[in-house]
């Protein structure tokens, strides 16, 4: 009977040398005891059982007067543990002190943290804390109160706005919102703005500095369009040129078309082919193979989905699409019209797309071995400024000063 | 056995009632040779690992055998198993 039950409440195993057994079980039925694992030990004159604490204590002051001599051989169970445990003093005194110690260390910050700063560098915001009594280390009840943070984080940091510190836990949370000053402009050193290629200038804007051009004047590259000085004689001084110059610039391109075409067209016929996907693994029941000379393969992936989630599973298709080629011979003046649109979507993208064709004028055609070659000529609108700084030990060039 | 008791017995036959609920009888089950289960005994006059001896309401019961133990014993019922259980004998 060694259930959980009586070893909750706990038992005793005794033990009766000689002594009269008749009597002991007489004793034990009048006090209606529960006793177990009677048995008798080896040496025959002993015999062994078990009775709970309870009824123990009630029947081990009548035994005295009776020929039953009881002895306690072990003593099981949960209350005896606790009895056990009760001994150790010591133990009991870490546990205590371990508590005591882990809520003593929830009374500290541990961390400092700073959110809500984009300009101002975390680390300042923390050292400024640190002086007023917010840091790692500090005891939590004896933090520096949020209006005094405010005047002094305010009054040293001129881009902050408002500053709040929210203690969770051991963790200090300083929140600071910065306030919103307008970009500034990008800094420009003293220049000129020269032609970044020949070109004639169509148009002239000058934000800063002096024009030295006019509009349609034939520039070469390297030549100064806006000068970065102002003023004249004793009263020039260096500026950073600023405008936007727009100048006329030409290209010459050539291309070649071969006049025989060859283009893949879908046939229209297709063959599909479905397999089972497990997380990112493939496996295909059909090894089939469409058995086209050229196709496209177009892949779906179709998972399975249960409401909102969807499954690692799903099914993978492939679709081969049957291809065919297709010669086709253009005329010469389909070649013409193509080597013309390439020619344009390769000089658009030399420029980088910034610029405007203005003209475009065939110079040379001429067909050779069924393949149509062509020289074009284009003039292009666009931005010809670069800038040059102006090195103060640098006299500036006879050159500049003798224009205009 | 007394006149009244031998009428209740009687009664209990031809109504074909277990007798130990009307009778204060034992109800002795056996389990093999090695466990013996007693309903209603009253007391332990005797134990040793070869030899049981308990008193009923009427004479006594001798188990004997070899490795006896009282697993569970009591006021009413008692469970005493053994390695080989070799007789059971009711005396007066």
């Amino acid at each position: 009977m060694d259930s959980w039950w009586t070893w909750l409440f706990g038992y005793v195993v005794c033990r009766m040398r000689r002594g009269d057994r008749q009597a002991l079980f007489e004793l034990l039925r009048q006090e209606d005891v529960d006793v177990w694992d009677v048995v008798e030990e080896i040496d025959a004159d002993t015999v062994a059982f078990c009775l709970s604490l309870r009824d123990y204590r009630r029947i081990v002051r009548k035994t005295k007067t009776l020929p039953v001599r009881i002895q306690i051989v072990d003593k099981r169970g949960l209350p005896f543990y606790f009895w056990r445990a009760k001994r150790r003093k010591s133990f009991w005194a870490g546990a205590l002190a371990f508590v005591l110690l882990l809520a003593l260390s929830f009374q500290f910050i541990w961390s400092v943290e700073v959110v809500g700063n984009e300009h101002i560098p975390a680390d300042d915001l923390l050292a400024a804390a640190a002086k007023l009594g917010l840091k790692e280390g500090a005891f939590r009840h004896r933090l520096p109160s949020n209006k005094a943070l405010q005047t002094e984080f305010l009054s040293r940091f001129p881009g902050l706005t408002w500053v709040g510190v929210e203690v969770k836990g051991t963790k200090a949370l300083i929140r600071v919102v910065e306030s919103k000053s307008p970009a500034q402009r990008p800094l420009v050193n003293p220049r000129h703005l020269v032609a970044a290629k020949g070109a004639i200038v169509k148009e002239i804007f000058v934000e800063q500095g002096t024009a030295r051009v006019r509009r349609n004047q034939a520039v070469k590259k390297g030549d100064i369009l806006i000068a970065g000085y102002m003023g004249e004689g004793e009263n020039r001084r260096i500026v950073s040129a600023q405008g936007t110059v727009l100048g006329l610039v030409w290209y010459e391109v050539s291309a070649t078309v071969p006049l025989a075409q060859e283009y893949r067209q879908l046939s229209g016929e297709s063959f599909k082919k479905t397999s089972l996907l497990i997380g990112s693994r493939l496996i295909s029941f059909d090894f089939s193979r469409p058995d086209y000379r050229q196709y496209k393969v177009e892949e779906t992936v179709r998972l399975w989905r249960l409401g909102n989630w969807a499954l690692p599973l799903g099914l993978h298709e492939r679709t081969y699409y049957k291809t065919g080629t297709e010669r086709r011979t253009l005329t010469r003046r389909e070649a013409l019209d193509l080597a013309k649109t390439r020619s344009r979507d390769d000089l658009m993208r030399r420029l980088g797309d910034k610029g405007e064709i203005v003209m475009e004028k065939v110079l040379q055609e001429t067909v050779v071995n069924g393949t149509l070659k062509v020289k074009l000529y284009y003039e292009v609108l666009e931005e010809i400024a670069e800038e040059l700084p102006i090195l103060p030990e640098i006299e500036p060039l006879p050159k500049l000063q003798q224009s205009m | 056995m007394s006149r009244w008791s031998g009428l209740k017995k009687q009664l209990g036959t031809t109504l074909e009632v277990p007798l130990n609920t009307i009778l204060n009888v034992p109800r002795v089950t056996i389990i093999g040779t090695y466990q013996v289960y007693i309903e209603n005994h009253q007391g332990v006059l005797e134990f040793t690992s070869e030899r049981l001896r308990l008193r009923m309401m009427a004479g006594q019961l001798l188990i004997t055998g070899r490795g006896l133990m009282i697993r569970q014993i009591n006021r009413e019922e008692m469970f005493v198993e053994g390695e080989h259980i070799a007789s059971l004998t009711f005396t007066n």
